[in-house]
């Protein structure tokens, strides 16, 4: 059973990477232009996004080195380590693509 | 490979086998639980919805035929729309796909029934009499009209006085109870009860599908939950959560309304979607192409669908920035999307498709669907939304993905599933007819709204004046409409000629050829045996698999406990770990169903005495239910078939009962998830209600001492959860002692709690942070009301001689309950006590 909240963990961790990613840039970006901050917004978000990049960065070669092993003992499977992978990319592509506002637009008005 | 069991099989065997899966006869059929039945059921029950809110579509389209048309007025007109949405939406589409899997799933997985078959009876039965009911809110002229997204402040107290608001929110109800209780049976079924050898890489696509549909309802369906009750509240008790001079937002009702909303339609498409993809290989005569990339795609789709809700709110004022990150994130899920359409046409490709009425309505899926994710992309382009925000060109867009993605698909679904329900299959030639109406129909119907949109022609309105220049776009769009009508009509009638129920599958045989498990051969017990599969298309690979299966040479061939059952697997390799005793056919689900309907109905017109009873009725139904369960290691271990022993019962984190409380404490902390976003925007939107520099807040002592107790409480019932296995030494005293003290302990800090919150003065009526505050009170107390009569329903068991220290599922779920209200009380605390203080 632990085998499974490990690899299911590790598969939710590209997900998991982008909501709480999203969540801190949408708040922080709603907050900042409620309470007038809002020339922090772009620094906040840059910064949760290097960190959000670099933890995706490691799901995927941690995801890949598990699906490398391959059918060692206790992992016959490489498929949720492949999909963890993907996940993870998914995600990135998905940051990346979400972030680039950061550098066209004014954050509020 | 050597099978599991040989033939020939004992005598009687599979006369047992038959007997313990019977469905009740004669009147009592109605309480059958047998997942093939059930699912015939709801599938029924929401294409009659769909027919009902089509007809009222019908009516709106007659209406608008002409210009400045009095068919319908316009109090009228907006009932119709309303309930149009909102019955197909919540009382058709995603009733559809979870009927879809009560009846599919199971066997395509190759489990004999789903995990817990009572609770999707009770789900159906809720949803069928609840549905019911609430649709003749319009008869009566009192059903909802402002809009099936209900936005305050329109529907709150002061602009929306009648009951006709409250017969959605309470309405809504049963809906997201069904939703829930189907999503609990579906990730817990999908990942404990597959074949031995389905591991994850073998999963079926449509199975992929359904869980990630069961998962978005699981962390979706909590917002709408919490809003509509917010609005409940404010409506019946004036907590001014959306009352802008009392501090509310009415955004704050859209952003939970949305968070729902926008994860709704791929809820409502991703099952679809996972039909094509079982549809496809058959049909096209090869292997999918891409699986894990349509497995990616799916998952994908799941979780980036939670990042897009604000595109239904670019007109409202949000700040640009955030804008943007909805607008990115709206054109990032095309993606996903797009992997998919780009499998299935590889797929198409690579295989030589059999042009039968399934395949007809694939394609016309796919021509529909993509154009409506093109208009998709369109309006994520925020500019381009505000010029056709609430026109006709929204109208037109969601009805070609919610139509071409879901509809298409389910119609394609019928005729290609039909043979594993019905004697006669549908008939092919009637079959063209219904495509090629439904597909013309819909396009005449629905692409001229795209231009009416352009040309300015708003949403919700019941008429139009003729020098606008729509008209003839809207006569168009009516004979259109009619026309696809005509199209559902010929398929009702196919159905009328040619659905014949029958247990043993139908015309027996795999129509198809497809490689698929629900094909197996099946009656009322599902497959004689439980196959082990070694690939994605096991009818393919394993050719004598049909017949090995039917003669009882694969797992668990009989019933040994006499009982049924099936097997729970491994989740990641479906290695088989123990046998699942499920119930059978009996009244409590129905009539726990029945009350409950009846609880939210006569609420809804202010019966609320009447209403009461019906709830402890709907409690002490499901009292009567639960009870029967949990039945323990009552028999020894089974042998299975290939050498293996396996128990009848498991308790721990292992069974299928802590999975499935697991499910329901992940929406439980959805729903608070929900609640915490409200005080926290609340707060965002309305600082000048908060209280400034801590004053006026309870005093400390409130905080530590409801802490304290919480904590006691939780301490208390761990302690019983260790004695519990010493129950044989120590004898049961201990444990229960150990749980009864921890009741008082959680009711003592809710109401110290709120003593504290009322000796302040602060009053849930005052202003939006009051209400806040109250509804996390509140909120508390509901949990520790449940767990309160977990806790006092487990000590009866423990009178009764139930539970012991192997037979623990109830101690257990209970446990699980406990800790969570604990956690969630002192989150709440730390929140209204701490947050206030944190600003200073």
């Amino acid at each position: 059973m632990s085998r499974f909240i490990r690899t299911t963990m590790l598969m939710a961790a590209g997900p998991a990477v982008w909501a709480l990613h999203f969540l801190i840039i949408y708040a922080f970006a709603a907050l900042a232009c409620a309470r007038g901050f809002a020339h922090a917004t772009p620094w906040v978000i840059g910064g949760t996004t290097a960190v959000a990049v670099t933890a995706l960065i490691a799901i995927i070669v941690r995801a890949l080195a598990r699906a490398r092993q391959g059918p060692l003992s206790g992992e016959p499977q490489r498929f949720p380590y492949w999909s963890a992978c993907g996940f993870a990319a998914l995600a990135l592509l998905a940051i990346a693509w979400e972030t680039l506002p950061v550098l066209l637009l004014q954050p509020c008005g | 490979m050597k099978l599991p069991n040989s033939t020939p099989r004992p005598e009687g065997e599979s006369e047992r086998l038959k007997a313990a899966w019977q469905p009740p006869s004669g009147w009592r059929f109605i309480t059958v639980v047998n997942n093939t039945y059930v699912g015939l059921f709801y599938i029924g029950a929401a294409l009659l919805f769909f027919v009902l809110a089509g007809i009222l579509a019908l009516l709106m389209r007659i209406q608008l035929a002409v210009p400045e048309n009095d068919f319908l007025d316009a109090g009228t007109y907006n009932q119709v729309f309303t309930m149009h949405g909102t019955v197909m939406m919540f009382l058709f589409a995603v009733p559809a796909v979870e009927a879809m899997a009560v009846y599919l799933l199971p066997n395509m997985l190759g489990a004999r029934d789903l995990p817990f078959p009572r609770l999707s009876a009770y789900a159906f039965w809720a949803y069928f009499i609840g549905g019911l009911a609430f649709f003749c809110s319009l008869l009566f002229g009192v059903a909802p009209e402002g809009g099936w997204f209900m936005y305050p402040p329109l529907t709150s107290y002061r602009e929306s006085p009648g009951i006709n608001a409250d017969f959605w929110l309470l309405g809504i109800g049963f809906i997201e109870i069904s939703a829930i209780a189907g999503a609990i049976e579906i990730i817990v079924g999908i990942l404990r009860t597959r074949a031995p050898g389905m591991t994850l890489d073998k999963l079926p696509l449509y199975a992929w599908a359904m869980l990630v549909f069961a998962l978005m309802i699981v962390f979706a369906f909590p917002a709408v939950i919490l809003g509509t009750a917010l609005l409940e509240i404010e409506r019946s008790f004036h907590w001014p959560f959306f009352q802008a001079d009392a501090g509310g937002d009415p955004l704050l009702w859209q952003h939970l309304f949305w968070f729902f909303g926008h994860p709704e339609v791929y809820i409502i498409f991703l099952p679809a979607a996972g039909m094509v993809s079982m549809i496809l290989p058959a049909m096209a005569r090869t292997p999918f192409i891409g699986y894990r990339y349509v497995v990616l795609a799916v998952v994908g789709t799941g979780f980036l669908s939670f990042g897009l809700w604000v595109h239904h709110m670019f007109t409202v004022g949000l700040p640009r920035l955030s804008l943007a990150f909805f607008s990115a994130a709206s054109m990032a899920v095309a993606v996903p999307s797009g992997i998919q359409v780009f499998a299935w046409i590889a797929t198409l490709a690579a295989g030589k498709l059999e042009f039968k009425t399934p395949a007809l309505f694939v394609l016309g899926f796919l021509f529909i669907f993509v154009l409506g994710g093109l208009t998709g992309v369109m309006v994520a382009v925020v500019p381009f939304d505000w010029q056709v925000h609430d026109t006709h060109f929204i109208v037109a867009h969601f009805h070609y993905v919610l139509i071409g993605g879901m509809v298409f698909p389910l119609f394609g679904a019928f005729y290609y599933w039909i043979p594993t329900a019905s004697r006669k299959p549908l008939s092919e030639r009637m079959g063209r007819w219904v495509f090629g109406l439904m597909f013309v129909g819909f396009n005449v119907a629905f692409f001229p709204l795209h231009i009416t949109g352009l040309l300015g022609m708003p949403r919700r309105i019941y008429t139009y004046p003729a020098e606008m220049g729509w008209d003839w776009l809207n006569l168009l769009s009516t004979l259109g409409a009619f026309l696809l009508g005509l199209g559902v009509l010929l398929f009702l009638i196919d159905l009328a000629r040619n659905f014949r129920p029958s247990k043993s599958g139908g015309s027996g045989s795999n129509v198809w050829n497809s490689g698929t498990l629900e094909w197996l051969p099946s009656g009322d017990y599902a497959t004689r045996s439980i196959p082990v599969v070694t690939s994605r298309y096991p009818l393919w690979d394993q050719p004598r698999l049909a017949d090995d299966v039917a003669a009882g040479r694969y797992y668990l061939p009989g019933a040994p406990t006499g009982g049924r059952e099936t097997l729970v697997t491994s989740p990641l390799e479906a290695r088989p770990q123990y046998v699942l005793q499920m119930p059978g056919p009996g009244w409590p689900p129905l009539l726990a169903a029945l009350f409950t309907a009846a609880f939210f109905l006569l609420l809804t017109v202010k019966l609320v005495l009447v209403a009461a009873v019906c709830g402890v009725l709907a409690l002490v139904m499901v009292i009567r239910w639960l009870w029967a369960t949990d039945p323990g290691p009552n028999h020894p271990p089974v042998d299975v078939g290939a050498g293996l022993r396996l128990p009848v019962y498991v308790s721990g984190p292992s069974a299928h009962s802590w999975w499935a409380m697991i499910v329901l404490l992940l929406v439980a902390l959805s729903i608070f998830g929900a609640l915490v976003f409200t005080y926290l925007f609340l707060w965002t939107s309305s600082p000048g209600v908060w209280p400034r520099d801590g004053r006026n807040l309870p005093p400390p002592v409130f905080f530590w001492g409801a802490a304290t107790l919480l904590a006691a409480s939780s301490a208390a019932v761990a302690y019983a959860a260790r004695s519990l296995r010493q129950q044989p030494e120590r004898g049961a005293w201990p444990w229960r002692i150990a749980l009864a003290i921890g009741v008082p302990l959680l009711a003592a800090a809710s109401l110290w709690d709120l003593h504290g919150q009322w000796a302040s003065g602060l009053r849930p009526t005052h202003s939006a942070y009051g209400a806040s505050v109250y509804m996390i009170l509140a909120v508390q107390a509901f949990y520790v009301i449940v767990a309160v009569i977990m806790a006092l329903y487990t000590l009866a068991r423990s009178f009764a001689g139930l539970i012991d220290e192997h037979r623990r599922a109830t101690f257990d779920n209970t446990m699980l309950m406990w800790h969570y209200t604990v956690a969630q009380g002192l989150v709440g605390l730390i929140l209204v006590h701490g947050f206030p203080r944190l600003l200073g």
